[in-house]
């Protein structure tokens, strides 16, 4: 890749738009590009227009603080109006121009009371550029432009082609290690392998987190299946047992009940219920009667003077109502008119009475008072109570009679019974109860058997509902722990795929760099002695393991911090050029003040062999007049292609191009 | 071919020998240079499907 055009339009010194530097890029054997200036016209700032152009900031001005903008530019525009700083590069390849790069920054003018030529910048920068397309029938942008140029001249190694001669031998002021093992890992394409290793780093930490964890019972998830299975098993034989025993009852029942159909159990029992009921009763009749015994005994004992003294009393009742209406019952006269009436002889009715007769002998006795009024007495009291005693004695008698008619009753129906029990135990004559009764009692064990091993089967079937469900369940989690075991074992293969490529990079790292590093170490001393008019006193140049360069002399002292500055600039200018020949970058290099600080001597040497050193590629020089002397002129003539001359011009303040 | 990328085919070829891993490195070595530097583009991924094309 060549630089074939630059132009550039109010950058700097660069005042008004246009400004072009086109480079003779078609003679293949002349691959030098001069540009020639004093001292502060302009290189510089050339160099630095190259560089903002790629990266959007300077890299080698000691202006970098103030605006990119020219002043003239500023002063010439209005307060804030807007000016633009546009830089475009075109590269060429074989076949023409391939690639343009642009990049344009507005300011806008301010009013600055001092200098008069203030501006700032407002937004960011347009950054654009084309590509030739396959078939080099136009331009097409390029996507990610900064992505591009990052792969084209990565901003880390720009050192190594666009540089600055008088800055070449800080790279000996300190940090040396350092400084030699960055470059030669940038120029070794370590970036990407660092980038590589890095991104795979990445990639093996999101297998890490992708990776399931295995539940730690997993290896246990087998056996226990096989568990569930051998209780199912035998929860199975036992159910199978279960219901063969009960089939086994069913027809041992149906066996007994069919005999005690046919023995006609329903009636017998109905009989021997019957039975059993009438003996409970006749039992309770009997009870009753004997109650009516005592009873009986009792009333007998407790009226048996009464009921002795009753044919008494109803005889005396019967005397003393006859007497009561016998014409014998004496009047109601006093005994004392009565005797007056037996002096006289007479009865109470007027009669006459005679001596010793009946009526006189009652007249007599009614005479005598006392006797009178008990009998008088004795009569009415019979006449009065006898019948209330002969009541009560009736009632006793009646409640007698009752109760024997109850004791009459029970033993009417305790006979009644008998008969009963007679004709129940008639009609069961002839069928075994026995052997009945001991087969209703065995037909009840069965029942009961066959209810027992019901529980039992049903009991067995949810077990075995249960065992099969939780080996169901060990299933589902064995499954799943299979899927995600064979995940794991799918990442777990990419992740050591990963690693290993981690592996191969590291390897892969430390030998490009050991590599690069030895031949940029036997180049870098080639190139010096090419360079140096005296290199041959230098002995041998070596960079260690540890990336220290080493110049020794020929008594075997390091002397690479004695180096004279002609001396360090050529050795800067052989380890570049050995960096840059094994760099894979395709791009022109840039150098300004390539020989300021050498000799004539040296440099003719560099002159004819800083172009072969660099192998070739477009290289572009910035020196002053000074540097371009007629010795470097004639050597350099033949291989220069094209030739720029940077002029100040004082009078209009800017640089033109010629 | 420039220096540097046939010394990195040679030192490649002789340490990776399988010939899908070193399309491998290749590529992936071709992914950094080109996208390397962008934070925009995440390679991760891109790596991720070449190494799930390796895993059969």
């Amino acid at each position: 890749m060549k630089l074939s055009k630059i132009t550039i339009d109010n950058y700097r010194g660069f005042y008004g738009e246009g400004n072009t530097i086109e480079f003779n890029v078609d003679d293949s054997k002349k691959k030098i590009n001069l540009i020639i200036a004093r001292n502060d016209t302009g290189k510089t700032t050339l160099l630095n227009s190259i560089y903002w152009c790629l990266y959007g900031e300077e890299q080698f001005s000691d202006k970098r603080s103030k605006s990119i903008a020219s002043n003239k530019k500023i002063s010439k525009t209005q307060i804030n109006a807007r000016l633009r700083v546009k830089v475009t590069i075109v590269l060429n390849d074989e076949k023409g121009p391939k690639y343009t790069i642009t990049r344009e920054r507005t300011f806008t003018r301010h009013d600055d009371a001092e200098s008069g030529t203030s501006a700032s910048q407002c937004g960011p920068d347009n950054f654009y550029g084309l590509e030739r397309n396959e078939n080099s029938t136009g331009f097409d942008p390029i996507e990610h432009l900064d992505v591009f140029i990052e792969s084209m001249i990565p901003k880390g190694i720009s050192s190594f082609f666009i540089l600055d001669g008088e800055q070449l031998k800080a790279i000996f002021s300190s940090d040396i290690n350092y400084k030699i093992k960055d470059s030669i890992e940038k120029v070794a394409n370590i970036t990407s392998l660092n980038n590589m290793i890095a991104n795979l780093k990445l990639l093996d930490r999101k297998y890490s987190q992708e990776t399931k964890k295995i539940d730690p019972e997993y290896s246990k998830i087998q056996s226990r299946i096989d568990e569930c299975d051998e209780r199912i098993d035998e929860k199975q034989n036992k159910l199978k047992e279960a219901i063969a025993k009960t089939e086994d009852l069913r027809k041992q029942l149906n066996e007994l009940s069919e005999f005690l159909i046919d023995h006609s159990e329903a009636t017998i029992r109905r009989l021997s219920l019957e039975e059993e009921r009438i003996k409970k009763e006749s039992e309770r009749v009997n009870q009753e009667r004997k109650d009516n015994e005592t009873e009986l005994s009792n009333m007998t004992i407790s009226s048996y003077v009464i009921h002795n003294s009753k044919d008494a009393l109803g005889e005396t009742l019967k005397k003393f109502d006859e007497l009561s209406k016998s014409p014998d019952f004496p009047p109601a006269v006093e005994p004392s008119e009565v005797k007056q009436l037996l002096k006289k002889g007479e009865c109470i009715c007027g009669t006459k009475i005679k001596n010793g007769s009946d009526e006189e002998k009652r007249l007599l006795r009614l005479s005598d008072a006392r006797s009178y009024k008990t009998y008088l007495k004795v009569v009415s009291l019979g006449v009065a109570v006898l019948p209330e005693m002969i009541d009560c004695l009736e009632s006793k008698i009646k409640d007698i009679k009752n109760v024997k008619r109850k004791i009459n009753d029970c033993e009417k129906t305790l006979q009644e019974n008998e008969k009963v029990i007679e004709g129940i135990a008639q009609e069961l004559k002839g069928s075994d109860k026995e052997e009945v009764r001991k087969k209703r009692e065995e037909k009840e064990t069965t029942d009961r058997d066959i209810l027992r091993s019901g529980s039992l089967i049903v009991e067995l079937k949810r077990d075995i509902s249960d065992l099969e469900e939780a080996k169901k369940e060990c299933e589902a989690k064995q499954t799943t722990e299979k899927i995600k075991a064979m995940k794991n074992q799918i990442i777990i293969q990419k992740s050591e795929k990963c690693k290993q490529f981690i592996e191969y990079a590291k390897e892969i790292k430390e030998t490009i760099l050991k590599t690069i590093k030895d031949k940029i170490e036997d180049t870098t001393a080639q190139n010096f002695i090419e360079l140096h008019w005296k290199a041959e006193d230098y002995e041998r140049v070596s960079i260690s393991d540890d990336f220290s360069l080493s110049v020794k002399d020929r008594y075997e002292g390091e002397i690479i911090n004695e180096l004279s500055q002609g001396a360090a600039l050529c050795f800067g200018l052989a380890f570049m050029s050995a960096l840059r020949n094994y760099s894979g970058y395709d791009v022109p290099i840039i150098i300004d003040s390539p020989v300021g600080k050498i000799d004539e001597g040296n440099r003719e040497k560099i002159a004819n062999n800083l172009p072969n050193q660099l192998e070739g590629k477009q290289v572009i020089l910035f020196v002053t007049n000074a540097e371009y002397t007629s010795v470097f002129k004639e050597v350099l003539e033949k291989k220069i292609a094209s030739i720029v001359n940077l002029i100040y011009d004082k009078e209009k303040g800017e640089v033109v191009i010629e | 071919m420039t220096k540097l990328s046939t010394l990195i085919k040679e030192i490649v070829e002789g340490i990776v020998l399988d010939e899908e891993d070193r399309e491998f490195i290749f590529e992936a070595l071709k992914l950094e240079d080109k996208f390397g530097s962008s934070n925009s583009i995440d390679l991760v991924d891109k790596y991720e499907i070449m190494i799930e094309g390796l895993i059969k």
